[in-house]
């Protein structure tokens, strides 16, 4: 565990479109809260990202901001923080889509950093709207957030989805007509976290904060009284939910299989 | 009652009930208009007097429908003739179009929209006999409105992220500006703002233009290049410039802390609404106003005079508290808020709702910087209270949480003192609307 944790937002002029800023803003007052020294690097092009942050944040950006972003960060030397063995990276939207191996942004057909077996084409629509997901692989409940997106992201064999889709596109559809149940959003792997969802992610679910600075210090955290989070969790999921799904979501809850 | 309006009947019986007849106005057309088009503006008239009426909003927008429903032509037909400016921008287009039609108002007659700017609001405001139109036009409906119209003066005040979930991406609203410029045969003149590197993407192949200094309105990211794509350079000036060659025009006219600098022309400018936004819009109005030939010193008189718009800035009594209307539904217009109330520690309402015209994603809260708001008493109401108290508590502002806005204003003030309310466009107008304002 550093003496501070660190975490970095990578080019937030490029990528903060979806307030990419305010899950950088809850990790550090989540860390802040429990006494933990944390501060925020926010990196733009031309500076150099720095190797042994704790946290890396890659946001949503425009198509050309996208492209811009990703041609900067195809130099290994440049990105080789985020492509250091362990290292915790939360990617959302854009973010997702330039971690994989290719996207398709303003009208070209993008080569990704190629950390993860993803490959991103366009959809048949916008996928705009609230996103609820069941995480599967990690000790989290239900993830909500809002996503906004042209995207559709295939997963590699083998590459794990961060959660099942209840509302929304997320990933989007594997077969042309597949009901929301069947389809996933975002990815995990190894200690990557990326999603579709925003809202911010971490504002809405500080359930998915806490697991990355668990990641970052490496220790158990103290527990926050969360009562604002958690109305405003409630407020959403009722809001998006049908009352079925949300008894569906709360007892998928209880028996979820440990990755974290 | 509304639900009776699409057949032809049903309209042509709820005539019968305006107050107003629409024939009396439209006589003053030059150009005849076909029966259709009549029929059409009756019903929309009728119809916006029933909404009126039922108090479900001003009536433009519904109005306007209708009118195009019977008539799809109709827009083009109701401009023929006259001279119309459109106003487009993220920000201040109904503030700019406002203090314009005033500035026009001062020579002519003139009929303008403010608020409804999406076509039927338009059809509602053409429909009036004036000489002149001044319509204040959704950024996503600007190429339509030019082909329908065929506008004399084109005026572009910014362009930012606002209501993410429906402008997609600014830079490709840039791109739509820019291609619906370059189909313009007709003459035209465009007042566009020098200091917003998306809007002079936009315009800058056009041969007229008349470029404003119009302010950055507080934009903290730094600037890309709607050009290229790469991160542009701003210096402490405000100016811009990209490795590629782009930069900010040379503006034709500028404003400052006392005066308004126009070509071979200065004045004293103080108008009324407050704030530096407003000062840049009022900046944009009296250029407009100039190109369409208004006497310059007639025209800053004018828009000086203004001290409210669409209920902005009033201040109305709520519950026994004297409370500024202020509304703010984006970050670019956050930044104008808070300096405008930075003055005093006034109480705080901030009444936030995530409706089609809020824009229904409400991630921009974290784009706002909240922290100015430490020191006073702060609530966080309407139908998002809860991500905004969320936004607020990260920022370290304490908040109430109060879901009705007129209970917010008990709570955060002693009867008889001042209150800053603050709303998203829906929270505002629908207070507005329950204290029965006019505007
Ligand atoms: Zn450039």
């Amino acid at each position: 565990m550093t003496s501070s944790v660190v975490i970095v937002h990578i080019y937030p002029s490029l990528l903060g479109l979806y307030g990419d800023r305010g899950n950088a803003l809850v990790l550090l007052d989540r860390a802040h809260a429990r006494g933990i020294p944390a501060e925020l690097l926010e990196i733009e092009p031309g500076e150099t990202i720095p190797e042994q942050a704790d946290i890396y944040l890659i946001g949503g950006g425009e198509d050309l901001a996208q492209v811009t972003a990703t041609n900067l960060l195809r130099s290994a030397e440049r990105s080789a923080a985020i492509r250091a063995e362990g290292a915790v990276v939360l990617a959302v939207c854009a973010g997702l889509q330039m971690l994989g191996t290719e996207f398709r942004a303003a009208g070209q057909q993008v080569r990704g950093l190629g950390l993860v077996d993803a490959v991103t084409t366009v959809g048949p629509d916008r996928a705009v709207g609230e996103l609820v997901t069941e995480p599967e692989h990690l000790p989290i409940p239900t993830l909500t957030g809002f996503e906004n997106h042209a995207g559709r992201t295939a997963l590699g064999p083998g590459v794990m989805p961060l959660g099942r889709v209840i509302v929304g596109i997320g990933n989007g559809d594997v077969e042309p007509d597949s009901s929301a149940g069947e389809r996933v959003d975002g990815f995990i792997h190894d200690r990557i976290v990326a999603t579709y969802l925003h809202g911010p992610v971490l504002a809405r679910n500080p359930a998915l904060a806490d697991l990355l600075l668990r990641w970052a210090t490496g220790g158990e955290l103290a527990t926050l009284e969360d009562r604002t989070a958690e109305a405003l969790r409630n407020e959403r999921l009722a809001a998006t939910l049908s009352s079925r799904q949300v008894r569906r979501a709360s007892a998928a809850s209880g028996r979820r299989t440990e990755l974290g | 009652m509304l639900r009776q309006i699409d057949g032809r009947y049903a309209v042509s019986s709820m005539v019968l009930h305006d107050p107003h007849p629409a024939s009396e106005h439209l006589i003053a057309f030059s150009t005849p208009l076909p029966l259709r088009s009549r029929l059409a503006v009756l019903a929309g008239k009728a119809t916006s007097a029933v909404s009126r009426r039922l108090l479900l909003g001003r009536g433009a927008v519904i109005g306007g429908r209708v009118t195009l429903a019977v008539d799809p032509l109709v827009l083009t037909r109701l401009t023929a003739g006259r001279a119309v400016t459109v106003v487009s921008g993220t920000n201040g287009k109904t503030t700019t179009t406002l203090l314009l039609a005033e500035a026009l108002g001062s020579t002519r007659t003139v009929s303008s929209t403010a608020g409804a700017n999406m076509t039927a609001g338009l059809v509602t405001a053409a429909a009036r006999p004036t000489e002149e139109l001044v319509l204040e036009v959704d950024e996503l409906f600007v190429a339509r409105t030019m082909t329908t119209t065929r506008p004399t003066v084109l005026v572009l005040l910014n362009l930012s992220r606002d209501q993410l979930d429906r402008m997609v991406e600014v830079r490709r609203v840039a791109d739509r500006w820019r291609a619906a410029i370059a189909e313009v045969t007709w003459n035209m003149t465009i007042v566009a703002n020098a200091d917003d590197p998306l809007v002079v993407w936009a315009v800058h192949r056009f041969p007229d233009v008349v470029w404003v200094a119009g302010g950055t309105r507080g934009r903290r990211e730094a600037i890309q290049c709607p050009s290229c794509g790469q991160v542009a350079i701003v210096n402490a000036a405000g100016m811009w410039s990209c490795a590629c060659g782009s930069a900010r025009p040379s503006p034709n006219w500028t404003v400052d802390a006392d005066h308004l600098h126009g070509p071979a022309f200065i004045s004293p400018f103080n108008p009324s609404l407050p704030g530096e936004a407003n000062r840049s819009n009022a900046a944009m109005a009296v250029a407009a106003a100039a190109a369409r030939g208004v006497d310059r010193h007639a025209a800053i008189s004018a828009v000086e005079r203004v001290e409210s718009v669409a209920g902005r800035y009033l201040t109305v009594p709520i519950a026994g508290r004297p409370v500024r209307m202020l509304l703010a539904k984006n970050p670019a217009s956050w930044t104008e808020v808070l300096h405008l109330i930075d003055d005093d520690l006034r109480p705080i309402v901030i009444c936030v709702n995530a409706r089609g015209p809020d824009g229904r994603d409400t991630s921009w809260l974290w784009d706002v910087a909240f922290e100015g708001l430490a020191g006073r008493v702060v609530a966080a109401c309407g139908e998002r209270r809860w991500d905004l108290a969320m936004r607020l508590e990260t920022a370290g502002i304490r908040c109430l949480v109060v879901q009705d806005p007129v209970d917010a204003v008990r709570a955060v003030a002693p009867a008889g003192s001042s209150v800053e309310l603050v709303g998203t466009y829906s929270a505002f107008h629908d207070l507005l609307r329950r204290l029965h304002v006019r505007w």
